[in-house]
């Protein structure tokens, strides 16, 4: 039987460890210039936001704990390699998306060009931006809800994973076929 | 205890430890092999996101920056060759709507329309209308020695065949009620056709609760109730210019809303009224509807996408400070801003208004007397515009 471990004793085990810390604050420097940055580009050079500034923080504290705890699944877990991808991936995409839609979305905006990516036509560009810029604020917090839900399910697999130490299994406590 | 039953129990454990060694010495370099992928993904990923990242940015934006030197690109639209000629009677609005009436309650800034669809009486008219050139000039000099702290300019400059309305080159609005950018550029544009005409009428305006709440001109009462309208027509005249507006209208409670240039041709033909409908046809030719954004404007020759300023009150918002002053000034606080002519605020509006004179004067070879302020001939030299 795999050894029990709780979620609050993985998080324990992430943020005891200095390397952990370091790394999420890094995380979330880069993750609150880019949005700045990218809010400036849509905007002429103006931090021009639409919608509560705390949205930006909560989002950039959950997107970078999300990140972290993505590379300790990596490193530390082996049936966890997966989550710890997808975490990771989905914590940048969250940021950047959201970034492109912090603010009105008048002036032609960075969304426009990502949109086209998706070879979609304007009048289905325009109305995906009407519907996100109607409900930006409900979005952001959803995408964050959607990185805190993610956290806690990498968190989950984290607690059934084989014993590791120094990222090498030290024994076996599944069964093998 | 039997020997040999020993010696085979012996071995037989031996084996069992050697096999579990063997078992998770090979587990371990699965382990690293995964490992070595999934940083290798993730890296993929992340990186994949920033080229994404560095394609989209290098697109060129409409940043807008002072200039110090500008290209003009002569790209004529796909389709259009001009200048583009058509005779009638433009679209006069109603002076008023009863499903869009005046509201009188106040409300508190970010959630407010007091006002909204109210005439400018004769005094706020006279702030626009009679706006002294000096204003003018000093705010073009301003923009000519970069001592203004808002952003004005213009990223690129382009031309297009003119669209000719009654013999007048057309200045053509394509905007937004929720829009904020439209919201803080139409005081700056109702400056620059000031001093080629008058307006008989202006409205008071909102951008949309999403968008800010921002004092701002409408050019006619407009059906801010609506769930999607075109409001087409406004009150300015001149011997000079034409002026075009197509004004989109949803409900300003929300956030900023707008559609494609289709959706504007389909508006102006279920009008009938030919001017608009030839001005929306050519609005269609000239806008590149993949980065289509709101204001749109053309003066003259000049299409410019987007608003040439920033300014949303003395300063501009930042990471450490993103409030938007204009969203806590009232109509009576813009007017008197504009009137006094002693706020970053009225300097930078102005400024932006120069610009649009700028393009204007080149599309008539300057025979404006607004033309004539050196200013203005100093920003058309500045933006390499041809007379």
């Amino acid at each position: 039987m795999p050894e029990k471990i709780g979620i609050a004793s993985v998080i324990g085990d992430i943020f005891k460890s200095p390397y952990y810390v370091v790394l999420a604050v890094i995380v979330a420097f880069i993750y609150y210039y880019l949005i700045i940055y990218l809010v400036q580009v849509d905007n002429s050079g103006a931090f021009l936001i639409t919608i509560p500034s705390y949205l930006i923080y909560a989002l950039v504290f959950a997107s970078s704990i999300l990140l972290t705890v993505s590379v300790y699944s990596i490193r530390k877990a082996f049936n966890a390699t997966k989550s710890g991808l997808g975490g990771g991936v989905l914590s940048a995409i969250s940021t950047f998306f959201s970034a492109l839609i912090f603010s009105c979305g008048c002036t032609a905006p960075l969304l426009n060009i990502v949109l086209g990516l998706f070879a979609l036509n304007i009048g289905t560009i325009v109305s995906l931006r009407n519907f996100l810029a109607s409900y930006q604020a409900l979005i952001v917090s959803a995408i964050i809800v959607m990185d805190v839900v993610f956290i806690f399910y990498q968190l989950s697999k984290l607690t059934k994973t084989c014993a590791l130490d120094k990222g090498k299994i030290v024994s076996l406590k599944v069964k093998l076929k | 205890m039997d020997p040999e039953n020993e010696h085979t129990d012996g071995q037989k454990e031996k084996e069992r430890e050697h096999t579990h060694t063997e078992s998770v010495e090979k587990l371990n370099a699965a382990l690293k092999m995964t490992k070595t992928i999934t940083y290798l993904s993730l890296a993929i990923g992340i990186i994949a996101i920033g080229i994404a990242l560095f394609a989209i940015l290098r697109t060129p934006s409409h940043v807008v920056t002072p200039i110090a030197t500008t290209t003009i690109s002569n790209s004529t639209p796909a389709n259009l060759t001009g200048p583009i000629v058509v005779n009638g009677s433009p679209i006069v609005p109603p002076l008023s709507r009863a499903s869009a009436p005046v509201i009188t309650s106040q409300g508190s800034f970010g959630s407010r329309l007091t006002n909204i669809n109210a005439p400018f009486n004769a005094t706020e008219l006279a702030v626009i209308n009679n706006a002294p050139d000096s204003y003018f000039e000093k705010a073009g000099e301003m923009f000519l020695n970069h001592s203004l702290t808002n952003e004005v300019g213009l990223p690129s400059v382009s031309t297009a065949p003119e669209l000719i309305v009654n013999g007048k080159p057309a200045v053509l609005y394509v905007g937004s009620i929720s829009c904020i950018y439209c919201g803080e550029n139409r005081w700056a544009m109702a400056l620059a056709l000031s001093r080629f005409g008058n307006f008989t009428n202006l409205f008071k305006g909102y951008s949309s609760f999403g968008d800010g709440d921002l004092p701002t001109i409408y050019w006619s009462p407009d059906a801010y109730n609506t769930t999607a309208n075109v409001t087409f027509g406004n009150f300015y005249q001149s011997k000079y210019l034409t002026f075009i507006t197509m004004e989109y209208d949803s409900k300003i409670v929300q956030g900023f809303e707008v559609q494609p240039p289709s959706y504007f041709l389909s508006k102006a033909n279920a009008t009938g009224n030919n001017v608009y409908i030839t001005a929306a046809e050519y609005f269609n030719k000239v806008v590149n509807p993949s980065s289509f954004g709101t204001p749109f404007t053309v003066w003259g020759k000049y299409p410019v996408m987007g608003a040439d300023a920033v300014d949303f009150g003395n300063t501009m918002p930042t990471q450490a400070n993103s409030t938007l002053g204009l969203e806590y000034m009232t109509h009576a606080d813009v007017l008197n801003s504009l009137s006094s002519f002693n706020s970053e605020f009225a300097w930078t509006e102005y400024a932006g208004a120069d610009i649009y004179i700028s393009l204007a004067c080149s599309s008539l070879n300057n025979t404006a007397p607004i033309c004539s302020l050196p200013a203005i001939k100093g920003i058309e030299k500045a933006l390499n515009l041809s007379g």
